[in-house]
Order: structure tokens, then C-alpha cells, then sequence
């Protein structure tokens, strides 16, 4: 049997078009030019079908061609998405929502983080990168936070095989500081895959979706398909490569009149004669302020841009080769994909390559198997950020515009800057490389029995394992060692994880009439997870330049490991009746090594949606094509971490918060104590998210118009928290289950196909979501707790009524009235206590893409808009206290604070400039409440012309497009590009931003060819 | 077709019949649940030396002037902004330091280990101390009880913490006055301050019960002054300071030393104090301070800040490797001169002034005091001998350790003029309560304002 597979609208082929012999699982799909060949035993019918087609089944009787023209779908009324554990169920049918996208919508954003590719992409997503530096980390929120202290990002699934996105900082055993701050920033994992192999993404946003995958689908699921083999003749070839240029978007506004000093005289860093900063002999450490003299009035004195000295344009090249063939029996896909991207700051830079082979085969008639083999090497240059004496943003935005930075080192090759204590810049991004190597195998085999439509049987392994390399280096005379001792150190952080996933799903179908049936699904599975953490410091090097544990004259050594095994056992029935009502209900119970054995350690987790397209019974023949209810309530949950059932000594590091501590062995003697541990708890349960939601799903207008509403309540409960106690009960945190959570929200996507003709078509995409969360409960007499270690001044707390993470800090003094209260220097008054001054999650989110289409050219513009978000910008509050800032020029006068006076008449103390930008906008005794900026935007994300050129000759179609990212950025932030995060995808804290490196606009060509 | 089902079902249960799995993934590779007395008794000990050379004490140093806050976070505390957050990891620092350790040690290892409760004990009861004199009412009865399940204790008025540390003192003295075989287990090098040495643990718990009834001298200035002289008749020149010890070594180092290094010029010298210094000609000027930028030395006044020219803290109290007193022979001749001041024996009080300046210096410089120095400062008789005096010179001796402070807020020497561009004009007299004590513990006694005074500051 043989034919071609063409469009209803312009007899285009369909290449990749499914052909199935009903009832079976023979199949094949349709080559470059839309062909097939299949054989069928006599009397079969065979189905045609496509993502984006309606499909068709014709009865093949005694043809040996059948030619079809299947009809486009536009907005995919059949739409085939993938759920939980890989079922592919009808859109229609689904009681919960969804969000489904094309690979595509990865590759055309740009980025090469399949997390980051997913910004402004759809409802209901809040994707956070921590900075625009090659390599850096994405966080993604579903909806909102679940959780208090444990993971909040949702399950990362390919190919039916979960996979690790952690985001891993090194960190030495007697690191005793929250190791997020500074640093550098790292990668979370999901960055080692390629965005070019993926062909499609399901986000199960809500618990309803992803109950089945139990206690690690509290925060939702991610699912990414990657692309398949498929049949067609000879071996289709497709080639791509993009040019990226990049360019820092936005940095906050610096004065250039006034030089480095104090009180008006001028001062800078003097090594003496060693040239060696932070010695004895050092004329002058230098200062880190600005408030020195008139640059003008000093002519040895000249002003230097140095933000604009110190970035580059970074340049990036994409390239992606593929190959995929096969034939009826069997089919492959093997790719190659390699990015190296450079950094906007000099000698950062970021190289993945990738391969991966997908095979399937059929062996027999019911015999299916196959498998997935990627390896993926990556890694890069990073530079140090954050709070942190050798990173880049602080040392360059600190640097007073008398001193040219550019001049980096001095003649013996040592650290050269303004002030004795800092890296310059230049030299913390030459001489204090960060690398990271990572190497890492995933892949799966699958083989499927399909005895009947009444069962098939599909069991599947998959191993996702890495190792990643780290070595750090700070040079002799950096002051980034731990101990700011300028004497050089190095560290080697290697890190191994092994996650193993198998599971063995029966599904079937039976039908009890022609309207009624049910499709029905059980299962069991097994995960075990492993990771060790080897970490090795070497201090006080020797030779300068060499990098060897074998150079330093103090060694120490720290290692760990954490390990974690599940199995469980699963089933889900899925009613339809009348092809209009549709019920499903899941279960699942599960079995864990984080739970205390001899209590309990089995957990079960329920769903159950209900969804009716009531267009089927009412509402015919009106301007509604389509529409749909669905009602949805699952429980999922959110496992304990390993080794928390118990209490546990620890190897301390005493400290006070100002230095690095006291550390075993001592003087050669060890110890052990409970400082710094955490009691745990001996009857955990897991947390539950129980999640209600309901949708409404409307087409008007022949489906021109495609509305989609969903309203959730999702309750967290019994939270599992690392949860601070006062330290007078000798411990500073108990882990257990208490709190509780909530998130409420709606979520909006509308599409409008606006115009649609042969030649031109304009399509509006518009997705709204808004979140409201609060913090329901926190434990017995508690109403206030800490998220994680911060900053003495400001941290993120969970309260009782508010929003979870909200910033906490120091808060000025008012009357009723809201107007400060001014003490006797002329400054405002500080609350004795502090309190919450901001909620970092947006009040809203909202993105519009345009599309336009004329024959083969495309222009589309992603719009994306966030309103709310608070950050504490504790750059900017230096800045000013060190008399950087723009404002802070403006200091040949007094200044009076607005406000009252303790008796109530209005404030008419003057005071000095140090004094206003120092001890009020500043941070010298600023409230932390003066500092709080909301992260509002509106960026065009995107927007890019693309033009397909369809050739006969050799090549079927070249494909050029030249894109943006961030080409237009509108924000009230004063600092860096609001889409920032000091602590990354690996933290808790949102809203965090304390010298961050910049974020970036982008220039993106491409050029892609298909043979 | 059936050998293929029954391969996969195979398959499947050979990938879950790993029960005994769950047992091995349960077992913690990172952490013990047990640890031994020795190690138990070293991180008491070298918490202790973290709570006294550490933070708290610089804080304390920067309030009576010893130091001045120049930069970032120590320039706001010489403007008196203290705040909650700030005093977190110092509070921490202590109960989450040696009172859990020191309470482990007794709970798991009291019974038939009388020398390791004893030094548990002596440990346990500076604590508290430094404690009660920061934030006056604290936890003690129900301190550290995390294990049993208080995670909320109750705070003791500091009129019982101090009875409680007289007594945890006494014990203390009892156990280590046991014969040696009545332990099961003996310390050695991992009592680090006195290598297992039970007399020179005697000799500094009593200067320490000394140092706690002498602080009651304003609620009971005879009382106390008697009871500090009886604890002082056990003490002895012949025996050891208890110092904090540090090794230069990273991880080991003088915190003090450690704070210069990774904080530097977020202090410099108080102007005050090396005034005070040059103004006596005390020899030991370049032992406690460090020469400035100019070569000289020189301090800063509390309203000035942002100058790293000033000199920073000196060799004695800030080197890789210089001790930190903890209890020292000077102390106590400090304060039986102030005791018997109070009882209105002066020829005895200037006898133990005169003895106390001599041995301040010995200690700090490591040699006998100059002629012209004793001469000049040294020898007080009974007719010149003061309070100011004494107090003046117990602010030089006892500089790097909390004491100073203490001694201020109690007789209001030395004579310090306040921070002139400070909201108050005035010094605070207390740290506030920790934020995670407001947010976490409901039987706290909050008080946020730190010019409240603790209640032996009458």
C-alpha cells in the first residue's frame, strides 16, 4: 500500500504524517514528500493522522494507493497531548488543564535553557534566570510556590523518565554561610539538553495533572518529547546555525563627577614597593567610597566609563545537525547539537555538545521496542557574582570614576584596583577562573507488548548520570579565598548523580457499549537516586599560576552524599461516554527511604476529573464551535529529604557571621556537636498539595477563537519544613511537617486566528495568569519563620496571611499617617523589629505574541509584561551609601528628609549629603523598607522575521530568520534587568539582588537547511 | 508471546525486590548519632572560644571605644544601630554553641565522669554568663532542651541565671575536685585550654564566681564584695589564665586576626583608648595597638568613620595565634581591689590594683613591668587608689574580651563621651533580642529597646 499524504488547502505534503493500521500498532509515517508505504492485510482501515490535522480513516478494500487530503485543524480540536507517565489521551477528554507547546517555541526564543525557553510562553509559569551569563540558572514556579524550604520546581520528565534539574553550589564542610550569595552562578541541570531535540512540551501545571507521579509532583510536571525517527525514503537531513550577538541590557545610572575618597579629599589604593596589595607596606588601602573631590578640579584626575570599558558584545554560535530515516519495520533519529555561547563579561563563556540516537523498531506485529542515547558534555568559564570581594558587579559598580580599571594588574602580575580589599574586575574575570565540566549519559529502553486493544504491556528503564567537575581558583593576591587572605587557593568540587527510573504500565481499553467505555491503566515503579559530593581545598599556593592541591601549603577535605529510593504502584480509569463526558480517576501509593521505616513509609495519593463538552448536547448551530467544562481534585505530594527522621551530630564551623569561623580539626584535635543541625522528626508524612481547579474551554466562530479558563485553589498541608527555632532550645531548626499554604489563581489563554487566507494569516496568542498565595499556618506559636540564611539586614520569610517569601528587613518609624518620624540628627527612626516590606512573586503575569504570515515569510513579536515582584535592590542602597549612584552627585547642598519630627511638626533638620545617601537611601542604617523596588516590565521578549525558501533541488527547504531577545525593555528597576536572582534556581529566596551580574539583549541569525 | 510477558514481569521484579535497599538508603553516610565525650568536650570548648573572641566582644569593644566602627555593618553599629538581625548568630552562637554541647556532654556522659562535667560546667557557666550581661533575661532552667522536646523554654530573670551560674560553678568546683578514678573516661589534648589540668579548671572557676558576685555591685555593694573576696582566696598566681586558644592556622585563628583579614578596616582603633595608652605611657601601646598608615599610632572618635589610616588592633590581641582571655590572674586582682574598695579597705585595694597592672602587663607583653611605668601607674596606696582608677586600668588589661563593657555599664568607667551624630547622644546599654527568639520562642521576654538597662545595671 502506498500514497501520499497531502493538505485539504493547497496540496502541500504532509512529511511525518502518521499512517496506522487501526487496531494495531503497525504504523509508518509519511517521508519529505509526503509519501508512505505500508503494507495492511486486506479489509484493514487505515488511520491518517497529524498534530494539526484532523485525522481520517479510510477502509483500504482492494486499493494499493490511497492518496489523502487531510484538512487542517487549526486549533487542534483532536490534539493528541502527553500526561502523566507518557499516556497520550485527546486533549477534549481532559478534566485539568494543560498547557502544550511545540519545540519550536524553545529554539525560536533563543535560549539555550529549556527552562529559560519557556518564559512568557503560557499561563500560569513564572520562570526567573538568575542572570544573563552564559550558563546560568533558571527557576521555574507552577502557579505559585507549594512549598516552604523544599523544592518548588516542578518534576522535569523526558521521554517518560524523570531527570535531575538540580542546581548544585559548592560548598566546602566548613563553609558555614548560605554558599547561594556568592560565588558564581551555576547551571540547572535541565541545561544539558538541547532545545533543537525537542518536539514537544506538556506542563502539567496543577496536581489533578500530575497526581500519578506521587510524592514528586507537588509542584507540577514538566514533560519534554524529543523528536523521532520516521519512515520515509532515503535519509532526511536537516542542518541549522545561529549567530547570537549579545549585549548587556541595562545597568544603573553612575555619577562620573566626583572622585574616590572621604569628606572631599581624594585617596586611592597605593601597593608601596611591592606592588602587592593588602600588605604591610602598603602606602594606602584606598577606599571603596566616591565621595571624594571634584574630578574636574583636580587635573591629574580624569573621569572613566568603566561598565562600558569592562563588557563586551558577547557572540554565540548554535549548530545542530540531524539525520532521521527509517522504514516501516523501524526508525531513527541521531543528532549532534553544539552551542558556544560567550559572555557579555570578558573571559566567561559556556560549550555544550550533545548527541543522541532514538531508535524504534517493530519486531513483530505486537512487538515494539526501542530506546534513547544522548551524552552531553558541558560546561564553561564562569565569573564570580554577587556578595562577594572578587565579584565582577561588585568591585565594577563600586569603582569610583577616577580610577581606570582597565589597567588591571600590576607589573608582577598581581591584583591592581582602587581599593586594597577588592578584586578589580578584570582581574577576578582573568585570574580567578571558575570551570565547570560536566559529563553526563541519559537514556532509556523501552519494549512494548501490544497483545489487543484490552492489553498492552510496556516496561522502560531509564538512567540519567552525570559527573560534574569543578575547579576554582583564586589567584595569589585575589582576595576571593575564603579567608580574604590574598595567599591563593584552589578548590575541586566533583559531583556525581545517578538517577534510575523504570516502570511497567498495563494499559487497555474495553467498551461496555458504543457510547460507554473506559481505558484503563496499571502500573509499578522504582526510583532510586545517588549522589555524592567530593569537595578539596588547597591554600596558600606556592608557585603563582599553577593549579594543584600539591602547590598549597594547608589542605582540607570535605565530602557527601545522599541517596534515595521509591517504588510504587499505580492505576487510573478513564470513563467516556457519548463522546462528551469524560471521568478519570487515578491512585497511587508509594513506598520511600526518607520516611522513618519502622513507623510508616507508604503514602497514597488520589485524583479524580470530570470533564463534559456540553456542545455535544446543547448549544449547536451557534457561533460556538466548541466547548467544554472540567472539574478536577487531586492530592499530590512533596517527599521529606533524606537522613531527616532522625538527629544527627555535625562537624561545626562556630561562627559569628563576620568570619569563616572555627573549624576541626583544632590544633589537631576533632569534634563533633549539635551546632548548626537540625532535630528531626521520627513519623514524617509527605506534604500534600490538594488541588481543586476548574475549567472552561470555549472555540467560536469555527474555531477562530479559542478561549481557555482555569480557576485553581491548591492547599499545601503538613508542610515538610526545615523550620527555624529559637536557638535557645539548642538547636536553630527542627525538621517536620507543619504549615500550611495556598495558592489560588486564574489563568487565561486566548488565541484568535484573525485573519486566515491562502496567502496571509495573523494569529493572536494571549496568555494572563495571576497567583495569590498566603501562608495559611506556620507551626504552635510561630507566626513569622525564615526561609533560609540571608543577609543579616534582609531575608525571606514565610508569615502567617501573607504571601510566602516575602522580603523581611529593617522598617522605618511613621506616624499614623504613614510620614516618617525624624530623630534629632535629622534621619528617620528604625523600628526596633523587623518586618515584611515586599512580596517578590508578581501580582501578574501577561504575554501577547503576534504572528503574521505571508506565504512563506513570518514575523512574530512576544510581548510579556510583569506588574508586581518586589526585589530588594541592595545594589542600589551601596551604591548610594558610597556615593556611586547618579543621584548621589548632586551633593553641594543639605538635604531634609520629608516628614515629622517626634513632636509632630514637620522636619526641618538639614543634613550633609554622607548623611542622606549614606544613612537613608544608603545602607549605612538605611531601613532595608527604602531599598525595596517592585520588578515591574514590559519587554518585548521576542520578535523575529523568519523565511522558509522551498527548493526542488538537492535541498528541500532554507530556512533564514533574524530574531530579538529583549530587544525593548520598559522598567522602573534601577538596577539591572528586573528578571534577576541573586540565589538562583537552587534556592528558596526570590527577589534577591545584591551586585548580580547584568542581564542581556540579543541579536539572534539563523540560518537552517532540510534535505 | 507469553515468554515475552513473563520476561518483562521478570525484569520488572528484579528491579523492585530490593527491600533490604530501603534499610541501606535509610543509613545517614554523612552524619554520626553519637559522639564521644573527648569530641564532645573539644567543640564545647572551641565554641567557647568563639562566643568570647568573637563578635560579641568587638561589638563590645566598639561601645566603650577600645575600637571605633569605621566601615559597612561595624560603622552602623558606632552610630548605636543595633538591631535585632544583628545580634542573631551572636545569640545562636552561645546556646547553639557550648550550652547544647556542653549539655550533651553531662547528659550523655555526667554519670561517672566527674572531670568532664566539671569543665562542661565551668564552660556552660560563662556562657550563660556572657548571655545574661548582653540580654539580661535568658533561658537557663529549660536551655538547650531541644531533645527532650522544649523547643520554646522559658527565660529566667537574671537574678536566677546568676544564681544558677554560682551554682553550676560550684558543682563544677566538686566534680573536678573528685579523685581521678572516680572517672571512667579522663580528658587530655582534647581539653584544650588546660590539657586535662583539674587545678588550673579550679583556679579559673572561682575567678569566674568572683567575676559573677562582683557583678552585683549594685545591688548588694558589701554583699557582693565580701562574697567576690571569698572566691578569690582560692585563687592562685601559680596557675594558668584561661585563655581562648588559637593556632595560626586556617580554620584556627584568632578571631580577632580572622575579622582584620576578611573585614578589613571595618574597625579601627578607638581614639579613646589610644589616647588613654600614650597619654600613661603604657608600655604595652604597641603590643595592644598596630602602627597606623603614618608609622604612628592613632585611634579614631566615634563620629568618624571611613579613615583606614587609623591604626587597627595590635599584636597581643590580634595575631594568627594570640590568646584571648577568658579568665585571667589580672582579672581577679582587678577585682578583689574593687571589692575591697568597696569595703572601705583601700590599703588592701591598692595592694591588688598595684598587683594587677603588673601582671596585665606581664601578661600582655611578656615581660615585667617598667620601673617608670609602675611608678607612674603602679603604685597606688591607700590614699590614692580609686575606682576610676582601677576600672580604667581593667579596660586596658581585659581589652578583646566583654568585660570592659560590663564594667562601664556597671560604674560607668572609663568616662566616655557617647557617638555626638548618634540618634541617642548616649551608649546602649544592652543587646536587643534576637529575632528568631521574638519569632520563634512565645515564652521569650522581648525587648527591642537597647537602651533598657539589664537589671544588675542600677
Amino acid at each position: 500500500m502506498t500514497g501520499k499524504i497531502t493538505t485539504a488547502e493547497d496540496n502541500s505534503p504532509l512529511p511525518g504524517a502518521n499512517v496506522k493500521v487501526k487496531g494495531t500498532t503497525r504504523g509508518t509515517n509519511a517521508d519529505g514528500a509526503g509519501n508512505y508505504s505500508i503494507s495492511v492485510p486486506d479489509g484493514a482501515t487505515l488511520v491518517f493522522s497529524f498534530i494539526g490535522v484532523v485525522s481520517q480513516e479510510v477502509s483500504v478494500g482492494s486499493q494499493t494507493t490511497v492518496n489523502v487530503a487531510l484538512k487542517a485543524d487549526t486549533r487542534q480540536l483532536q490534539e493528541v497531548v502527553v500526561t502523566a507517565l507518557g499516556a497520550q489521551r485527546e486533549r477534549r477528554t481532559l478534566g485539568y488543564a494543560v498547557s502544550n507547546l511545540q519545540g519550536d517555541v524553545l529554539t525560536r526564543s533563543g535560549e539555550p535553557n529549556i527552562i529559560q525557553g519557556l518564559a512568557a510562553k503560557t499561563a500560569g509559569v513564572i520562570v526567573t534566570s538568575s542572570s544573563g551569563t552564559p550558563g546560568a540558572s533558571s527557576k521555574i514556579v507552577l502557579r505559585g510556590p507549594s512549598t516552604f524550604t523544599g523544592e518548588q520546581q516542578p518534576l522535569i520528565v523526558v521521554d517518560g523518565v524523570p531527570i535531575n534539574n538540580e542546581t548544585i553550589t559548592s560548598s566546602s564542610g566548613d563553609y558555614p554561610f548560605n554558599a547561594n550569595l556568592g560565588g558564581v552562578s551555576n547551571s540547572n541541570r535541565a541545561l544539558d539538553l538541547n532545545p533543537d531535540d525537542i518536539a514537544s512540551v506538556t506542563i502539567l501545571k496543577g496536581p489533578a495533572a500530575s497526581a500519578l507521579y506521587g510524592a514528586r509532583a507537588g509542584n507540577g510536571a514538566i514533560i519534554y518529547t524529543t523528536k523521532r525517527g520516521r519512515s520515509q525514503r532515503g535519509i532526511g537531513v536537516t542542518v541549522n546555525y545561529r549567530l547570537e550577538l549579545s549585549e548587556v541590557n541595562k545597568l544603573p545610572k553612575l555619577q562620573s563627577e566626583y572622585a574616590q575618597g572621604a569628606g572631599g579629599a581624594y585617596s586611592t589604593a597605593d601597593p608601596g614597593p611591592d606592588q602587592r596589595l593588602g600588605t604591610d607596606d602598603d602606602v594606602s588601602a584606598g577606599t571603596p567610597n566616591s565621595w571624594g573631590p571634584k574630578i574636574a578640579s583636580n587635573p591629574s584626575l580624569q573621569a572613566f566609563d568603566n561598565p562600558a570599558n569592562f563588557f563586551q558584545t558577547a557572540v554565540s554560535h548554535t549548530t545542530n545537525v540531524a539525520l532521521v530515516g527509517g522504514n516501516d519495520k523501524a526508525t531513527f533519529r541521531i543528532s549532534y547539537g553544539n552551542l558556544f555561547q560567550n559572555g557579555v563579561i570578558p573571559n566567561t563563556d559556556y560549550t555544550r555538545n550533545t548527541i543522541r540516537l532514538t531508535t524504534e523498531a517493530n519486531m513483530t506485529d505486537n512487538l515494539r521496542i526501542g530506546g534513547t542515547v544522548s551524552y552531553i558534555k558541558s560546561g564553561g568559564l564562569r565569573a564570580q557574582t554577587g556578595s562577594n570581594v572578587a565579584g565582577v558587579m561588585l568591585s565594577l559598580l563600586r569603582a569610583p570614576a577616577s580610577f581606570d580599571l582597565r589597567n588591571y594588574q600590576y607589573p608582577n602580575g598581581f591584583n591592581r584596583n582602587y581599593y586594597a580589599f577588592y578584586d578589580n574586575p578584570f582581574y577576578t574575570a582573568y585570574k580567578n577562573p571558575f570551570t565547570d565540566d560536566v559529563n553526563r549519559v541519559q537514556g532509556n529502553v523501552f519494549i512494548n507488548y501490544h497483545r489487543s486493544s484490552h492489553l498492552d504491556l510496556t516496561y522502560k528503564i531509564g538512567v540519567d548520570a552525570y559527573s560534574d567537575s569543578r575547579q576554582q581558583v583564586y589567584s595569589i593576591s585575589s582576595n576571593g579565598d575564603d579567608n580574604n587572605q590574598t595567599y591563593g587557593q584552589v578548590n575541586y568540587d566533583n559531583i556525581t548523580n545517578r538517577d534510575v527510573y523504570a516502570d511497567l504500565i498495563l494499559r487497555g481499553e474495553h467498551r461496555f457499549s458504543e457510547k460507554f467505555g473506559v481505558n484503563y491503566t496499571a502500573g509499578h515503579n522504582l526510583s532510586t537516586f545517588n549522589q555524592t559530593d567530593n569537595f578539596s581545598r588547597g591554600r596558600n599556593l606556592s608557585i603563582p599560576n599553577f593549579y594543584n592541591l600539591g602547590n598549597a601549603a594547608e589542605l582540607y577535605a570535605s565530602n557527601g552524599a545522599s541517596r534515595r529510593i521509591t517504588t510504587a504502584v499505580f492505576g487510573q480509569l478513564d470513563f467516556d461516554y457519548a463522546n462528551q463526558l469524560y471521568l478519570s480517576v487515578t491512585g497511587r501509593n508509594e513506598w520511600s527511604s526518607t520516611y522513618e521505616r519502622r513507623i510508616r513509609n507508604n503514602f497514597f495519593y488520589p485524583s479524580a476529573s470530570l470533564s463534559w463538552v456540553f456542545t455535544e448536547t446543547v448549544l449547536k448551530n451557534t457561533p460556538i464551535t466548541f466547548g467544554k467544562v472540567r472539574l478536577a481534585y487531586a492530592e499530590s505530594g512533596i517527599p521529606p529529604v533524606p537522613y531527616r527522621t532522625r538527629t544527627y551530630f555535625g562537624k561545626p564551623s562556630f561562627t559569628d557571621g563576620s568570619t569563616n569561623g572555627l573549624i576541626f580539626p583544632y590544633g589537631g584535635v576533632n569534634g563533633y556537636a549539635y551546632y548548626n543541625q537540625i532535630v528531626g522528626t521520627p513519623n514524617l508524612k509527605p506534604e500534600r498539595v490538594r488541588g481543586l481547579e476548574a475549567g472552561l474551554n470555549m472555540r467560536f466562530l469555527e474555531n477562530k477563537i479559542d478561549l481557555d479558563v482555569t480557576v485553581y485553589n491548591q492547599k499545601t498541608v503538613d508542610i515538610l519544613l526545615s523550620q527555624p527555632t529559637a536557638e535557645s532550645s539548642g538547636f536553630p531548626a527542627r525538621y517536620a511537617n507543619s504549615g500550611q499554604l495556598r495558592n489560588r489563581g486564574i489563568e487565561v489563554m486566548l488565541g484568535i486566528n484573525a485573519i486566515k487566507t491562502p496567502a496571509f494569516s495573523w494569529d493572536v496568542n494571549l496568555n494572563w495568569s495571576m497567583n495569590r498565595n498566603k501562608v495559611l499556618n506556620l507551626t504552635e506559636g510561630v507566626s513569622e519563620l525564615s526561609l533560609e540564611s540571608a543577609f543579616v539586614g534582609i531575608g525571606g520569610y514565610a508569615i502567617v496571611g501573607q504571601p510566602l517569601g516575602v522580603l523581611y528587613g529593617t522598617k522605618w518609624q511613621r506616624n499614623e499617617s504613614g510620614q516618617l518620624i525624624i530623630g534629632s540628627n535629622g534621619l528617620p527612626l528604625l523600628q526596633g523589629t523587623q518586618g515584611s516590606i515586599g512580596n517578590p512573586y508578581p501580582n501578574w503575569l501577561g504575554n501577547i505574541r503576534n504572528t503574521f504570515t505571508y506565504k512563506g515569510v513570518t514575523l512574530t513579536a512576544l510581548i510579556d509584561i510583569r506588574r508586581g515582584g518586589a526585589i530588594w535592590d541592595g545594589t542600589y542602597a551601596r551604591l548610594q551609601r558610597i556615593g556611586r549612584t547618579q543621584e548621589s552627585a548632586d551633593r553641594e547642598r543639605t538635604y531634609v528628609i520629608p516628614g515629622v519630627k517626634a513632636d509632630g511638626t514637620a522636619n526641618t533638620t538639614a543634613i550633609t549629603p554622607l548623611a542622606y545617601f549614606g544613612s537613608y537611601l544608603g545602607d549605612n542604617g538605611g531601613a532595608a523598607e527604602q531599598f525595596v523596588e517592585q520588578g515591574n516590565w514590559f519587554r518585548l521578549r521576542e520578535v523575529s522575521l523568519s523565511y522558509r525558501i522551498k527548493t526542488r533541488k538537492y535541498l528541500n527547504y532554507v530556512d533564514l530568520s533574524l530574531s530579538s531577545r529583549n530587544l525593548f525593555l520598559q522598567t522602573n528597576y534601577k538596577n539591572v534587568d528586573p528578571e534577576t536572582s541573586l540565589t538562583g534556581a537552587g534556592s528558596n529566596l526570590q527577589g534577591f539582588d545584591y551586585f548580580n551580574n547584568p542581564g542581556t539583549r540579543s541579536f539572534i541569525f539563523s540560518v537552517g537547511l532540510g534535505f | 508471546m507469553k515468554k515475552i510477558i513473563l520476561s518483562v514481569l521478570v525484569l520488572s521484579l528484579v528491579t523492585s525486590s530490593c527491600q533490604n535497599k530501603f534499610d541501606e538508603y535509610a543509613v545517614n553516610p554523612n552524619s554520626p548519632e553519637t559522639a564521644s565525650a573527648a569530641l564532645l568536650l573539644s567543640a564545647t570548648e572551641v565554641s567557647t572560644f568563639a562566643t568570647f573572641g568573637g563578635e560579641q566582644s568587638r561589638i563590645a569593644s566598639v561601645l566603650v571605644q577600645q575600637t571605633a566602627g569605621n566601615q559597612f555593618q561595624y560603622q552602623t553599629y558606632g552610630q548605636y544601630i543595633i538591631t535585632e538581625a544583628d545580634i542573631v548568630n551572636q545569640w545562636s552562637a552561645i546556646y547553639n554553641g557550648p550550652i547544647v554541647s556542653g549539655r550533651t556532654l553531662l547528659d550523655r556522659y555526667g554519670e561517672g565522669n566527674p572531670y568532664y562535667s566539671g569543665m562542661a560546667q565551668v564552660l556552660m557557666a560563662l556562657n550563660f554568663g556572657l548571655a545574661t550581661d548582653f540580654w539580661g533575661d535568658v533561658p537557663f532552667t529549660e536551655a538547650g532542651q531541644a531533645l527532650s522536646g522544649n523547643f520554646q523554654p522559658k527565660y529566667d530573670s537574671q537574678e536566677t541565671v546568676i544564681q544558677g551560674i554560682q551554682s553550676l560553678l560550684d558543682q563544677a568546683i566538686a566534680n573536678l575536685s573528685q579523685p581521678q578514678t572516680a572517672n571512667t573516661f579522663l580528658p587530655g589534648e582534647d581539653d584544650i585550654i588546660f590539657k586535662g589540668n583539674t587545678a588550673a579548671w579550679i583556679n579559673a572557676a572561682w575567678i569566674i564566681k568572683a567575676r559573677y558576685a562582683n557583678r552585683l555591685s549594685q545591688i548588694d555593694p558589701a554583699g557582693s564584695a565580701t562574697q567576690a573576696l571569698a572566691d578569690l582566696s582560692h585563687v592562685s598566681a601559680d596557675q594558668p589564665d584561661m585563655n581562648a586558644v588559637f593556632y595560626d592556622y586556617a580554620g584556627n585563628f584568632n578571631q580577632w586576626y580572622e575579622f582584620l583579614a576578611v573585614r578589613a578596616n571595618y574597625i579601627k582603633m578607638g581614639q579613646y583608648f589610644v589616647n588613654y595608652l600614650q597619654s600613661t605611657s603604657d608600655p604595652r601601646l604597641p603590643y595592644l595597638v598596630a602602627k597606623d598608615e603614618a608609622g604612628g599610632y592613632s585611634g579614631l572618635p566615634p563620629e568618624e568613620s571611613d579613615n583606614s589610616a587609623a591604626s587597627d588592633p595590635g599584636p597581643a590581641v590580634a595575631s594568627a595565634d594570640s590568646p584571648t582571655p577568658i579568665a585571667t590572674y589580672a582579672e581577679a586582682k582587678f577585682i578583689e581591689a574593687e571589692a575591697q574598695l568597696r569595703l572601705g579597705k583601700a590599703d588592701a585595694a591598692a595592694t591588688a590594683y598595684n598587683e594587677a597592672v603588673s601582671a596585665s602587663v606581664q601578661r600582655i607583653t611578656g615581660s615585667a613591668i617598667p620601673a617608670a611605668f609602675q611608678q607612674s601607674t603602679a603604685s597606688a596606696t591607700a590614699a590614692t587608689v580609686s575606682l576610676e582608677q582601677i576600672i580604667n586600668q581593667k579596660y586596658v588589661a581585659l581589652f578583646s574580651s566583654p568585660e570592659p563593657y560590663n564594667d562601664w555599664r556597671r560604674t560607668g568607667f572609663p568616662r566616655l563621651q557617647a557617638n555626638q551624630q548618634s540618634q541617642r547622644k548616649a551608649i546602649p546599654l544592652r543587646f536587643p533580642t534576637s529575632q528568631n527568639e521574638r519569632n520563634y520562642n512565645r515564652n521569650a521576654t522581648v525587648v527591642s529597646d537597647i537602651y533598657q538597662p539589664v537589671w544588675w545595671d542600677k
